[in-house]
């Protein structure tokens, strides 16, 4: 049958699976039906009746009343939205609904933004015909959580709370309890928000269609001077934002429902977490070091001194005792300006970024397989597939709307997490592997024994996509797995059931994160989750492949545009001759042909005499480097060190000038998110007074050393970006439109979802093995220190805290803890809350305990959010052996209560 | 401490393996029962987080059901509850007589429970017994075709199983 | 006597034992069924048999089995709904309680039908003592071997598991059944897709009445040709009343579908009359939902035929002057009754059984619950009679599940017939609440205000 109906007594064609609501909002438009329980990133509920329509299967036949939202269109039938009874039928719902809810409309904070308003007078309530009956009006008020309020008396009971909270974030915090008339929504079995285990995402309070559930910026319902859909600064998710702005400030955000990144989604930090931007220790004026002391100075003063300085040192050693560290907080222009800058201006490949103590190993390990550094497919790519497998991330925790995403699916899918610890997502998934840290290798190398064992190789793609397999399969079958279970702690049977369920998944999905990049092995094994990924034909389709979660939200965008010591703008090797040339012409400038420091290298060069200066932008290096003594005295040793930031950090500290820098909301540009999706950073209000844009400073102190260079500004920069990167080819800023595009972009624009399809950027996928070798930290340290600390992040804060700590979501989360296993915790008399001293070969720390089994015996896990803590005293600088990405994961410690009660705790057993 | 004894945890376990593997929500409401009976005759939060730890589902998914079925007390009751239908059926036949009769003899009215904590009366929906109206739920069984006297001979019969399990 | 098909046996002593039900000829469907018929012969004995779902709705069994999709690889559920709660209605538990024997082998030849290895019964909580005979019942059928792995040898295996409910009308719907199954509130289910196709953990399910399922058993000894000549019409077979009320004889009953509604009230052999010598005045014949129906319009229909206990003779007249078969929940109504109480009664208990999903119905029971007693004290005004007929109208056809149309008709028939009587505790409130109103005046059925 012909897929037509008629809406209105005109005809129009429906798609499979349409239902009357969409149908008719494809068509007539969004506001024809009224609807309250609905909502764009809910599925279907039925419950509100308000978008009841009639539906007769022939002309002028009888018709039946049926809810739109969720009743299928059927062929032929006749739809009519507003007969005079079914306008009859809302009103009396409605009045209904109205009986029990306040008519306080004008003192309400939704007031003229409120659906049940619109919805009433569009069904046109002008009296409540009921007396006055039992209701809810006398519900209290909730205004306990720094950001979530709540009024239920305001309550219709649509459920788009709860659901947005099932479905959306997954947290299952908010729920309907009692039945009835009695059926209220309850905060897991608490009043306050602040009690329950919400984790402040806010999908509730943007569902609520009334005021029952708001946040404390009013963040739906605000009157805003204007709105700017900008991208958010924290994580590699890059959630679209609609950012509000009321006399020049930032009142308020919401996610919007059209993005295709986010889906009307965002985190606490991306939604809540905006106040640090004009906090009172933003800097508001450049600081040059006179006489020991940082005091205040004029931009034309700071800028004299650093074009002097790097002048100087240029002249009496060299470029190559200068660098600069790029940030991957950053646009992709200020990247690229500033790795020009270095290249170009001052003459050396002293460029790092801050990949480089995150991501660096995939992206070489990435490279060494399959040509490219970057994840090969998508996040939609969930929707396609059968099976996930989460290599050391905690998507949940450091990529909220992804973890959440990611969370949804392992309800319900086939998931495989490894893990040290039991993450929230290691609740759901069907297998977990609990991995002592540092032994993702002999993992990796368990799973791909078994399949291979099992025979579930895809044989042809091996045979048709790839190189190197049967010296790789041979190495493989004669390892031992019973030495591999010993080493990981991960029983081998349930390895092999991974394996095979990774294996005959017809598609297969691979998420990690810096569980996998930050150990010595790291770069090896993102080529082992590589070779996964090609053993079994999970690659080149959607549904598939290998996908790092970028740690920030301009990572992948920082090596990009060529913030390495060892490529240039669009990975391209810069000791190649021909490349060099390339560079040589397009900037204008004679250029090193040798390779420079990456980070660990510059801190040995300073320490060595070999470096001189040093340019940080946007990275607070002292805090999240590790082996923080170290780095202190590197860059105590320097004789220039220049920092550009938003806040007197630890490493600004020690800077001879600092530079107060504009943040995201400030500024425009694009920022790359780890799905390769190039998306525009709008700026929202003006820098505050005093701060300038990281691109503009740098292209003032260009034009001061004498290289011409135009103002700072994304298009024209995009457009030179675009011809020295190939996969930018086709970037242009007025194209990129409201959700990006995904490198590569060809000339003609078309972007790429999916990576790898019918060939490699190299070819062949190259698969080579590595074996499981432990790291020097646990050879060297392991007898003496028997615990095993690892780092790891919570929801509520981002990184070194530097931005998150300067907003609400300090009080959420107030400090950092200790995880620790309630055997070790009882072994050494440590109760929750405790302070326990954690020592290792660099130094002790202090640092309270939180004994839970999301640990196991043996294994400490700690934050770093606070500064006090000092964790990164305790790290190693061992780091990976290919790409130098820190190993902050694995760090040998022993423990032991702090003084004072501990010795009183021994006496009593004593006694 | 609320903990299910070795022979309850069996029980539990029995009425888990009526599930497929990884289905053990659904074994909620049985389990909420036996706790009920277990646990002093009300769900208290402890008793339903702990529900929820055995079935390890979130607690939230325990308090949201419990809420919504009538069997389960969410404060605590009298040792005998006397759950009387007011349904139509029952109307007809004078059940509106009895549970005044039972309010005035106990001093108490629909929802409260004596001041000695032995009985609780509670108004309840059909309970498919309208041949054998008027009646009322005690513990397992039902009791039907009330009338006063069969009241007064309920309310002695408990009194002395009180006093002899004391 | 008509003929029994179910209760023919329940009083011969100790049926509810294994041997006792056995020697009496207990278990020969299942060895029929399992080793003469394949699943879809005996689905088809059923569809042949005319046996309409017992429950309430009256689908017919056998097409609702036919729906069931059948994906590879994917497990099929039979759920026997056993939460019987709906006023008026007994009959499930009268079954349960002393022949649970039979719903057993009915649900062992349904689960082979339909190809369940895992069947529920879900059973309403205030059963308690009902729960423990059905474990034992199931017990010794799986000790004689007709329950458990590769029954009779022929591969099938099932297993069969008693589910307590805890309170809540609403799980006698079958997606609300299912979610309360899978542990979760008994919300309903939006539909499409339907229990056939995404049921029980979103596989096929069937959900059947406990005497539906108990049907399947002589239809399957005796033929399903045999189980269609009784009765009338598309009311086949034999139908279990539960009657209730003001009558002599109140009880479970077993009807064939072809006695008058007149005989079943007055004969001897089944409710004996009108208790204490009273006059009849009404009657709801299917259980609390369905439209109550005055003296007159009860044992004639609207054309002046004389009303028959089947499925079409109930609802003759539709709702202007009939009404349902429903549950087979027969309330019947002496001259000293009050409707409008009565009718309270009802609306609280849908106020009471309520999810609160739908708007309509969340809010709509409350307040026909509130205003139904404002009459019945006194305090009513004549406008409210307006007003609940509205309300009951927003409510109907408006909601997710039919607790919506369940909570509206009880409201509408009596004011539909009872008119007058509303009326009369508005204007007569002091009256109202000395004497009761009495016989209505019910000659013909009373005008319908239009709203």
């Amino acid at each position: 049958m012909e897929r037509t109906a008629y809406i209105n007594d005109r005809l129009y064609p429906f798609e499979e699976g349409d239902t009357i609501l969409g149908f008719v909002k494809r068509h007539i438009g969004k506001e024809v039906i009224p609807t309250l329980c609905d909502a764009p990133n809910l599925d279907p509920f039925g419950s509100c009746r308000v978008c009841s329509v009639d539906v007769a299967l022939v002309k002028n036949g009888p018709a039946k009343v049926q809810a739109s939202c969720h009743t299928p269109v059927i062929a032929g039938s006749y739809i009519s939205t507003d007969s005079e009874r079914i306008t009859r039928l809302r009103r009396n719902i409605i009045e209904l609904v109205l009986t029990d809810h306040p008519l306080d409309c004008l003192t309400c904070e939704v007031n003229n933004n409120c659906e049940l308003q619109t919805v009433a007078a569009k069904v046109g309530i002008r009296d409540v015909r009921y007396p006055a009956g039992k209701n809810h009006l006398d519900k209290k008020k909730d205004l306990a959580h720094p950001y979530m309020t709540s009024d239920l008396s305001k309550c219709i009971n649509c459920f788009r709370c709860v659901r947005a909270c099932d479905e959306v974030q997954g947290e299952f915090v908010l729920s309907m309890a009692g039945r009835g008339f009695d059926s209220h929504i309850v905060k897991s079995y608490n009043d306050s928000f602040f009690d329950s285990d919400c984790v402040s995402c806010g999908a509730c309070a943007q569902a609520c269609p009334t005021s029952a559930i708001s946040d404390v910026f009013e963040s739906k319902s605000i009157i805003a001077d204007k709105k700017v859909r900008t991208i958010c600064t924290y994580c590699g998710v890059g959630c679209n934002l609609d950012v509000a702005v009321v006399n020049g400030k930032v009142k308020s955000i919401q996610a919007p429902y059209d993005a295709e990144v986010n889906e009307g989604h965002t985190c606490l930090k991306g939604r809540f977490a905006f106040s640090f931007y004009n906090h009172p220790d933003r800097l508001r004026t450049p600081l040059i070091r006179k006489n020991g002391e940082l005091v205040p100075a004029s931009w034309e003063e700071a800028y004299d001194f650093i074009v002097r300085q790097l002048t100087q040192i240029k002249n009496d050693f060299g470029p190559d005792y200068i660098a600069g560290i790029s940030s991957a907080r950053c646009t992709n222009e200020e990247n690229y300006l500033m790795q020009k800058f270095i290249r170009a201006v001052i003459g050396t490949n002293n460029i790092d970024s801050c990949a480089r103590v995150c991501h660096s190993p995939t992206a070489l390990g990435l490279q060494r397989t399959f040509g490219t550094g970057a994840a090969t497919n998508s996040i939609i790519d969930l929707e396609y597939t059968d099976c996930i497998m989460v290599i050391g991330a905690n998507p949940t925790d450091a990529h909220p709307v992804t973890g959440a995403k990611l969370k949804q699916f392992a309800i319900k899918g086939t998931s495989i997490v490894i893990d040290p610890r039991k993450t929230e997502l290691a609740k759901y998934a069907t297998y977990h592997l609990q991995l002592r840290p540092g032994t993702n290798v002999a993992v990796l190398n368990m799973l791909l024994y078994y399949i291979i064992r099992e025979g579930l190789e895809d044989n042809q793609f091996i045979a048709s996509r790839t190189e190197g397999y049967k010296e790789f399969k041979d190495h493989i079958l004669a390892m031992d797995m019973d030495e591999m279970e010993k080493i990981s702690g991960v029983d081998k049977h349930l390895a092999r059931q991974a394996a095979i369920a990774y294996a005959s998944a017809a598609n297969a999905m691979s998420f990690h994160g810096l569980g996998v990049t930050e150990h010595s092995q790291g770069t090896y094994t993102v080529m082992l989750i590589a070779d996964l990924a090609m053993i079994t034909g999970n690659i080149g389709k959607p549904g598939v492949g290998v996908n790092p979660l970028r740690g920030q939200n301009n990572v992948q965008g920082a090596a990009d545009m060529g913030c390495q010591p060892y490529q240039g703008a669009g990975y391209l090797d810069i000791t190649n001759a021909e490349n060099h040339h390339l560079y040589e012409d397009f900037y204008h400038a004679k250029l090193p042909l040798h390779v420079g420091y990456k980070i660990p290298q510059m801190y040995d060069a300073a320490l060595n005499g070999k470096l001189k200066a040093l340019w940080l932008m946007g990275e607070d290096n002292v805090q999240t480097d590790p082996n923080t003594q170290h780095v202190i005295s590197a860059l105590r040793k320097l004789d220039l060190l220049i920092v550009q930031e938003l806040f007197m950090t630890e490493t600004a500290k020690l800077a001879h000038v600092v530079l107060p820098a504009a943040s995201f909301l400030e500024k425009s540009g694009t920022f790359t998110n780890g799905e390769r999706r190039i998306q525009r950073v709008q700026k929202v209000v003006e820098p505050i007074e005093g701060t300038k844009v990281d691109g503009q400073i740098i292209v003032d102190i260009m034009n001061r050393m004498g290289y011409a260079q135009p103002d700072y500004d994304p298009a024209t920069m995009l457009e030179e970006i675009s011809k020295i990167v190939p996969f930018f080819a086709g970037v242009k800023w007025d194209e990129l439109g409201e959700n990006g595009k995904q490198w590569p972009v060809l000339p003609d624009g078309t972007d790429t979802e999916t990576l790898h399809i019918g060939s490699f950027k190299r070819g062949k996928g190259k698969f080579q093995s590595a074996d499981f070798i432990e790291t020097k930290e646990i050879v060297n340290h392991g007898k003496e220190f028997p615990y095993i600390l690892t780092t790891n992040r919570e929801l509520e804060h981002y990184n070194c805290g530097t931005m998150t700590r300067r907003t609400g979501n300090a009080l959420i989360v107030t400090d950092d803890v200790l995880m620790i296993n309630p055997a070790d915790a009882a072994g050494h008399l440590i109760r929750e809350g405790d302070m326990v001293c954690v020592i290792s070969a660099r130094g002790k720390i202090d640092v309270k305990a939180h004994i839970t089994d999301e640990v196991k015996a043996g294994i400490l896990s700690s934050t770093f959010h606070f500064p006090d803590i000092k964790m990164n005293d305790l790290t190693s600088d061992i780091s990976d052996s290919e790409a130098m990405c820190p190993e902050y994961k694995v760090v040998a410690v022993n423990i032991r209560k702090s003084k004072g009660k501990y010795k009183n705790e021994l006496n009593k057993v004593g006694e | 401490m609320i903990q299910f004894s070795d022979e309850k945890l069996k029980e539990v376990q029995r009425i888990i393996g009526f599930y497929p593997e990884g289905k053990q929500k659904s074994a909620v409401l049985p389990v909420l029962h036996l706790a009920q009976q277990e646990f002093g005759g009300w769900l208290s939060v402890a008793t339903m987080d702990y529900v929820a730890s055995l079935l390890q589902i979130e607690p939230i998914e325990v308090y949201e059901v419990a809420t919504f079925f009538s069997m389960y007390n969410l404060k605590p009751v009298g040792k005998y509850m006397f759950e009387v239908c007011q349904t139509g059926p029952c109307m007809l036949n004078g059940s509106d007589n009895i549970i005044k009769y039972i309010g005035e003899k106990l001093g108490i009215k629909p929802g409260e429970t004596s001041a000695d904590g032995l009985f609780t009366l509670k108004t309840v929906e059909c309970m498919a017994a309208c041949g054998y109206a008027p009646m009322m739920q005690l513990g397992k069984h039902y009791r039907e075709h009330l009338t006063k006297e069969k009241v007064d001979a309920i309310i002695d019969e408990c009194r002395k199983n009180a006093e002899l399990n004391n | 006597m008509g003929s029994k098909l179910l209760l023919d046996k329940v009083h011969i002593e100790n049926i509810r034992s294994y041997d006792v039900y056995r020697r009496e000829g207990g278990y020969r469907s299942v060895e029929k069924a399992i080793r003469s018929m394949n699943p879809v012969a005996v689905m088809e004995e059923v569809k042949k048999s005319g046996l309409r779902g017992r429950g309430g709705a009256g689908f017919p069994t056998g097409m609702k089995w036919s729906f069931l999709a059948k994906p590879e690889g994917v497990p099929r559920y039979l759920v026997c709904n056993a939460d019987e709660s709906e006023p008026g209605t007994f009959k499930d538990r009268y079954l349960m309680e002393f022949i649970p024997h039979l719903l057993i082998e009915g649900l062992i030849v349904s689960s082979y039908a339909i190809g369940s290895n895992r069947t529920y019964i879900y059973i309403r909580g205030e059963f308690k003592w009902i729960i423990d005979i059905l474990e034992q019942a199931i017990t010794e059928a799986k000790n004689n071997g007709w329950l458990g792995k590769n029954i009779l040898g022929s591969g099938f295996d099932c297993e069969i598991y008693v589910h307590s409910g805890a309170g809540a009308y609403i799980c006698g719907e079958e997606t609300a059944l299912l979610e309360s199954l899978e542990g979760k509130r008994g919300n309903p289910r939006i539909k499409p897709p339907f229990p056939a196709v995404r049921g029980l953990w979103d596989c096929p399910t069937v959900v059947n009445n406990v005497e539906t399922i108990a049907a399947v058993v002589p239809i399957i000894n005796d033929g399903g040709d045999n189980y269609a000549k009784i009765g009338t019409g598309k009311s086949t077979g034999t139908k279990l009343i539960s009657s209730c009320g003001n009558i002599k004889k109140p009880g479970v009953y077993e009807i064939e579908m072809s006695i008058s509604v007149e005989e079943f009230i007055y004969s001897d052999e089944y409710c004996g009359g009108i208790a204490n010598g009273r006059r009849l005045k009404a009657c709801i014949p299917g259980g609390s939902s369905v439209p109550i129906l005055p003296a007159n319009l009860l044992l004639k229909t609207a054309k002046g035929d004389s009303r028959m206990m089947t499925y079409e003779s109930l609802a003759d007249g539709g709702f202007q002057s009939g009404s349902m078969m429903g549950s087979g929940g027969f309330i019947v109504l002496d001259e000293d009754q009050c409707v409008v109480r009565h009718t309270y009664t009802l609306a609280r208990f849908y106020r009471h059984e309520s999810c609160g999903q739908c708007s309509p119905c969340r809010e709509g029971t409350g307040w026909m619950e509130k205003i139904l007693l404002n009459i019945e004290n006194g305090k009513g005004k004549m406008s409210d009679i307006d007003l609940l007929w509205d309300i009951q109208r927003k409510i109907e056809g408006n909601t997710i599940c039919p607790l919506g149309d369940a909570a509206a008709w009880p409201v509408a028939a009596a004011i539909r017939h009872f008119r007058d009587e509303f009326e009369w505790h508005i204007t007569n409130p002091d009256d109202a609440q000395r004497r009761n109103y009495g016989l209505a005046n019910y000659a013909e059925p009373l005008k319908v205000v239009a709203v």
